[in-house]
């Protein structure tokens, strides 16, 4: 009986999203290559360290997230299939002050009539394109900086002839940071494309900073400018409420279109392995629509979210169910993106124990039943016959 | 225990994420039965504010049916069905295809043309 009312409910909820735009599949090329270049900001941190991600969305019904085209209402699957990878180490191990790191970074998006994994079958009204991020880093952790170049490539698999035209494209990138700020720009052969300018004030025990205190209530900023038809400036403020669990998080537009969305987190850790959100955002007819979500390690549900809002082509009214990993590692400790402090691993006493035993066992093999150590004395050699 | 079901569980559910198209249908058959006595089907198309894509062309006599056509339209959309006869027929509605075989009956009642979906 539960179960039933449980899939009533969640049958419900799928009838009731609402569909997204040919418009916004086509804009979110754009979104997917500059969400790299911010991710990218938030997971550079000086000395050696690990970064991998991954991630995709789940559908069961296919008018969870249909298409509006012109035609009218479309069932089909949006998608989003992530993959990610920053690795670095020193120069010399003798040295760990410079290091040099490689990172790429793969999101293939769009929207297909049939869900698929590898292979689609691109549809009629199929829009299948991916955006790859690779580059260089070096780092110095004496000096608290560091500086990355790389190339971003745009490309077009499939996109039906009901969506904008797009090209392949291939985009530089720049990414310099220093302490707490951090200056980035992207372009291509058209000249600029963004600029991005992070102050990120709150003090982190991952990078080496407080682990409480005042220092961790100061805000993080990120203002990023975009060449585009309305030269539009986002600024996105996350604020620390209390003790590195509860956030809130703002993001706004420096135009008519003006505050974009406001949330609330909160993780139970500070290692943000788990998270309980609250969120609310304003589309484009000037509603308000409010959201929230659970993540739990490598799961997320997700109703109306903001962030799925913003990654997923304008999706409203969508229940979502994820798989996200986005996991770092650093001096042997673990961490989710933008966490304030390492996931807490405990002391290994199994190890310990058996590294005692072990000792134990070797004191007790060479010595005798009354304990005194047993003399062999070698009285000759003696030669066998072949 | 308890973990490696709800892992197997949890990974089968993914990967449901993605054969659901062997048990949903992501194209839509179609087949247009005439069962007026006057009119002649001309054409049935899904038309936007500026296009027209044809699904089915064939001219479609009384009392026959038309060829069947597949088409990868799921979901809501307007439709368009122009008939010639006594008079011209040339009209615009909304439309559910669910996926799958649909079989369009255009009937004549009262002089009233009417679409029945079998």
């Amino acid at each position: 009986m539960h179960f039933l009312l449980l899939v009533i409910f969640v049958l419900a909820i799928c009838v009731n999203a609402a569909p997204i735009h040919t418009e916004a599949v086509s804009r979110g090329g754009n979104v997917t290559r500059d969400a790299q270049l911010e991710e990218l900001g938030n997971v550079l941190m000086p000395g050696a360290m690990a970064y991998v991600k991954l991630g995709t969305y789940w559908f069961p019904h296919p008018r969870q997230t249909a298409l509006r085209s012109e035609f009218g209402k479309h069932d089909g699957y949006a998608f989003s299939q992530r993959f990610g990878a920053y690795f670095s180490a020193p120069f010399n191990e003798m040295d760990p002050d410079f290091t040099f790191g490689l990172l790429w970074f793969i999101e293939r998006n769009g929207w297909n009539s049939e869900d698929f994994v590898f292979f689609p079958n691109y549809g009629d009204f199929a829009l299948v394109r991916s955006v790859q991020t690779a580059g260089a880093v070096l780092t110095s952790s004496k000096l608290g900086m560091g500086i990355a170049g790389g190339i971003q490539y745009y490309n077009p698999e499939f996109v039906s002839h009901y969506y904008e035209p797009e090209t392949d494209t291939l985009y530089g990138f720049g990414h310099i940071f220093a302490g707490p700020v951090a200056l980035q720009g992207s372009f291509n052969s058209d000249g600029w494309k963004s600029a991005r300018a992070s102050l990120h004030l709150e003090s982190k025990e991952v990078n080496g900073g407080a682990r409480s205190g005042l220092k961790t209530y100061l805000p993080n900023f990120d203002v990023a400018v975009y060449r585009d038809a309305s030269d539009s400036v986002r600024v996105k403020w996350e604020q620390n409420l209390y003790g590195q669990l509860l956030y809130a998080e703002v993001t706004g537009f420096l135009s008519d279109y003006g505050l974009y969305s406001a949330g609330l987190k909160y993780y139970p850790d500070p290692s943000r392995i788990a998270s309980f959100d609250f969120t609310c955002y304003r589309d484009s007819d000037g509603d308000l629509n409010f959201g929230g979500g659970v993540s739990i390690f490598m799961v997320r549900f997700a109703y109306n979210h903001a962030e799925d809002h913003e990654r997923l082509f304008g999706a409203k009214r969508t229940f979502v169910m994820e798989l996200n990993m986005a996991l770092g590692a650093k001096d042997g400790n673990f961490f989710s993106r933008g966490a304030a402090r390492p996931a807490p691993v405990e002391e290994t006493p199994l190890t310990k124990s058996l590294d005692r035993e072990s000792s134990k066992a070797k004191m007790e093999r060479a010595a005798g039943k009354d304990g005194a150590v047993k003399e062999i004395t070698a009285t000759g050699i003696r030669r066998e016959k072949k | 225990m308890k973990k490696m079901i709800f892992m197997l569980s949890s990974f089968a559910l993914l990967l449901c994420g993605c054969v659901t198209h062997y048990v949903v249908d992501d194209t839509c058959r179609l087949q247009i039965g005439n069962d007026t006595q006057n009119y002649t089907v001309t054409s049935f198309s899904v038309v936007s504010k500026d296009n027209e894509i044809v699904w089915i062309s064939d001219d479609v006599e009384p009392g026959e049916k038309s060829k069947v056509s597949e088409r990868d339209f799921v979901g809501s959309f307007t439709v368009r069905l122009k008939m010639s006869g006594s008079s011209k027929v040339d009209t615009t509605f909304k439309q559910r295809f669910d996926g799958g075989s649909v079989f369009l009956q255009i009937v004549e009642d009262d002089g009233v043309i009417e679409i029945h979906r079998r």
